[in-house]
């Protein structure tokens, strides 16, 4: 309190009393004793605004401010180069890991700086667009924040693309998938109510940018918008990952068929070939089959389940090491619309631990295995003639997977080729 | 030709939040040196909004001239205010983003000191600009708790105890804050006057030079437009651009006024708070001569105001920097009665014996206002300095720190906003 009964203090209190009147007086020292109370310091800044405000509304009042002033648009410069702001759903950590983090080890190999951020991450989200060159959106729907993201994105003057992996944007691929069959309905109605807000989202973008032929095709029913091919490729952290799996492979004598699943559904897919494989696994007791991710085991026979193995959700670098201890990896799928876009990042997974893949030919998959690297199948036959081949000669299936890996190296990493990327995402970003 | 330099001006205020002379001053000195060809020009400055992240950055751009505005938290604490390591971060972030070549730490004061440590730790060279007493009084302006110039020269730290909040912490800010002033290559202040103080108080010593702030000229049309004011109304006017307060010389004025004896002119009182909260009618009641508040104005609005202004009065009771308002009437044939007021005396048509002493009574004032009625109008005053004139002067000190500039093209000397 003596600090507050200071004689200069006194004196300025009966000057501002004599020259301005009680009131201002009466308010200065009030003012004063607050900040002096509260341990702060009086400031030229105006504080302005509320922490209260909704999430979408974060810009809301600097816009406001900033066009009074007449600041609002600011043009981009690329006198440093490109620089990408990312913003995705990263909650999923296979789409995370394929169409956000190698993509921005893409960009950065090509000289090019990336920020990402989650799009739920609303500070950093917005803190990363401010000194981009250009805006890519991954997996995102319209909505309150997505659109704040796309409005402030215009304001400084950003070209936007927007890039997805599944046809989450289609009734009619949702509609037809036969995976939907084994989620609940309630699910299936959750993605056909969606489908509106990701086409909206599409259609508002400068440039699309998808993971195969088969969704870029699929797009084209959709929007007008320019389409590209970015296929996934194995990024770095894959080939170290794969790399050391392969080196810690145990041998065994066990002939191992794996199927992995990266979400719920795909036992419809396992349908596909469940019965050449059954026939398969258990004309062996030597032979098993390991299910790897989400898989209802009620979805097996007693005599398939009793020579199978299922490991749950595991992390990235522990799936790699599992299924590299198998000597194939099969990979069917239904043939219907959603299946048409799907990526080979399956391919590349049992590629990265040497591991040789049979795959149907719905979606992409198929582009990335050789003779030299695995098998095609068209039919049930197909499947049969692959895995007793395989079986038969134990040293060509782990040629194949040696071949595969290669493959992985020289073809199928992150390379700024037109297989991994169509030219026109290249300029566009240099742009 | 050679990469125009990069240069990051760090304000407190910047479009498109303008406030106050010394922003006036880094935002006219960064568009000369757009419209020269000679740079390109990025701004730091403050906001404070309290929905944004503490600390994050926005950016914003008027003229193309890309202003990166962090956001400070309200309420911050007393060290925060001069020494703020969270904001010392986002500007380290900044210049990683940004990479400029050269940065201009021009009137920083609630930027603080950690900007100087972030920019030598990166190894770019660095200007500091000091504008007022921020750095060597708390209070900014060495006015003292009761109103008075306190009048040190130099400062002295211990004789601040009866004047700040807490004596130990202020003493730890002078310390610190002439400890980081160090750093800076060059630090440049509007007038001799400011230097002198500064470097006698122990900032920098034999670091600074002089750069004269300059001021934005009168328009092609201006004394067009003066010429038919003043044959159109022959009552004298005289402006006041200060606020109500005892530092500004209001209590001076207002007693000098109320004892004239005629009423035949009149007065503009130019209200200079951003939500016209300063004057009051009842302030200027009963006053002989006509009396009008009128509200800020922005540089392009600078012209019409001047041109309705005869004399300025410039009672301000303490020893300021520099004085933009007494540059900006002279070079337009407006008469100016000031005080000896430190650094606004610094320029063609100071007449010692003409200066009002500080402290002095309301009668030299109401002399000189008498003599401006009845005498002739001021003519322009030539050899002022004008912005374009001021950023020729900036490449010239920052040319000695290595900074290149492209040759010379043509200078566009009408560089003012539209």
């Amino acid at each position: 309190m003596r600090r507050f009964l200071r004689l200069a203090l006194i004196q300025r209190f009966i000057t501002s009393w004599r020259e301005e009147g009680a009131r201002p007086a009466l308010q200065k020292a009030r003012n004063y004793f607050i900040l002096q109370w509260h341990g702060r310091a009086p400031s030229f800044l105006r504080g302005r605004g509320t922490g209260r405000t909704a999430p979408e509304h974060y810009l809301r009042g600097t816009w406001a401010d900033i066009a009074r002033g007449k600041g609002f648009h600011a043009a981009r410069s690329l006198e440093h180069g490109p620089r990408l702001a990312l913003i995705g759903d990263l909650n999923l950590s296979q789409c995370r890991k394929y169409r956000v983090e190698q993509l921005a080890e893409f960009w950065r190999e090509q000289g090019v700086t990336v920020d990402y951020s989650h799009y739920q991450d609303i500070p950093r989200c917005v803190r990363i667009l401010q000194n981009a060159t250009h805006l890519m959106e991954y997996r995102l729907q319209a909505m309150p924040i997505t659109e704040m993201y796309r409005y402030e994105a215009r304001r400084l003057g950003l070209p936007i693309l927007w890039d997805i992996d599944d046809p989450l944007f289609s009734v009619s691929a949702y509609e037809t998938y036969g995976n939907m069959a084994k989620v609940a309905p309630d699910l299936k109605a959750h993605f056909v109510s969606e489908a509106p807000k990701y086409a909206s989202m599409m259609n508002g973008a400068d440039i699309l940018s998808f993971s195969t032929p088969g969704l870029v095709e699929h797009a084209a029913l959709y929007t007008s918008r320019p389409a590209y091919l970015r296929r996934n490729f194995a990024d770095a952290a894959t080939l170290a990952d794969g790399a050391a799996a392969m080196a810690s492979k145990a041998q065994h004598d066990e002939f191992t068929v794996v199927f992995a699943s990266g979400s719920k559904g795909h036992e419809a897919d396992f349908e596909e070939i469940a019965a050449p494989l059954e026939a398969f696994i258990t004309a062996d007791p030597a032979r098993r089959l390991m299910l790897l991710g989400h898989f209802d085991m009620d979805a097996l026979s007693p005599a398939l389940a009793a020579q199978s193995v299922h490991h749950t959700f595991i992390p990235y670098d522990g799936y790699l090491a599992t299924l590299a201890s198998a000597d194939v990896a099969v990979m069917p799928l239904m043939d219907d619309q959603f299946n048409h876009a799907k990526s080979g990042v399956r391919v590349i997974d049992a590629a990265s631990v040497g591991v040789p893949a049979i795959v149907s030919t719905v979606g992409d998959l198929s582009a990335l295995v050789t003779p030299e690297t695995g098998f095609v199948a068209h039919n049930p036959q197909d499947w049969t003639h692959a895995l007793e081949t395989l079986a038969a000669d134990r040293p060509r299936a782990a040629a194949m997977g040696k071949a595969a890996r290669k493959a992985l190296e020289s073809h199928w990493s992150g390379q700024a080729k037109d297989h991994i990327i169509a030219p026109e995402l290249i300029d566009w970003v240099h742009r | 030709m050679a990469r125009k330099p990069h240069i990051l001006v760090a304000n407190i205020f910047f479009a498109p939040f303008s406030y106050g002379g010394a922003t006036v001053v880094a935002e006219e000195v960064a568009r000369a040196l757009v419209a020269q060809g000679a740079a390109r020009v990025s701004a730091l400055s403050l906001m404070s909004r309290a929905e944004l992240a503490p600390y994050t950055i926005l950016r914003s751009q008027v003229g193309g001239i890309d202003n990166y505005l962090i956001n400070v938290p309200d309420g911050r604490k007393y060290t925060e205010m001069y020494d703020n390591p969270d904001l010392g971060e986002a500007v380290a972030e900044l210049l990683e983003e940004i990479a400029p070549d050269l940065v201009h730490a021009h009137c920083i004061q609630e930027i603080g000191a950690d900007l100087l440590r972030r920019v030598k730790a990166v190894g770019l060279p660095l200007i500091l600009s000091v504008h007022d007493f921020w750095w060597i009084c708390e209070r900014q302006f060495m006015v003292r708790m009761d109103n008075v110039y306190c009048g040190q020269f130099p400062v002295r730290i211990e004789a601040c105890a009866t004047c700040v909040g807490d004596h130990a912490a202020a003493t730890r800010r002078f310390e610190l804050l002439r400890e980081t002033a160090a750093l800076a290559d060059v630090v440049t202040y509007p007038s001799r006057f400011a230097l002198d103080l500064c470097e006698a108080s122990g900032l920098a010593p034999g670091k600074g030079v002089v750069w004269q702030n300059g001021i934005n000229p009168p328009s092609e049309t201006f004394f067009s437009q003066q010429a038919a004011r003043r044959s159109d109304n022959g009552r004298h006017v005289f402006g006041f651009l200060g606020g109500p307060s005892q530092i500004k010389g209001w209590p001076l004025i207002k007693k000098a006024f109320a004892a004239l004896e005629r009423d035949d002119f009149d007065m503009l009182v130019v209200d200079g708070s951003r939500d016209g909260s300063w004057w009051e009618p009842e302030m200027i009641m009963g006053l002989p001569g006509r009396w009008q508040i009128v509200p800020r104005f922005e540089q392009p609005q600078m012209d019409d105001f001047y041109a309705r202004v005869d004399t300025v009065l410039f009672m301000s009771q303490w020893k300021e920097t520099f004085g933009l308002a007494i540059r900006e009437a002279l070079i337009r044939g407006i008469g100016v009665i000031q005080t000896d007021s430190g650094g606004t005396t610094e320029h063609p048509a100071a007449n010692a014996s003409r200066l009002i002493p500080i402290g002095a009574g309301p009668e030299p004032l109401k002399a000189q206002v008498l003599e401006a009625l009845n005498g002739p109008y001021q003519p322009p005053v030539a050899g002022i300095q004008d912005f374009p004139g001021q950023a020729q002067a900036f490449r010239e000190i920052t040319e000695g720190l290595g900074i290149s500039y492209p040759r010379a093209e043509v200078i566009d000397l009408s560089t003012r906003r539209a």
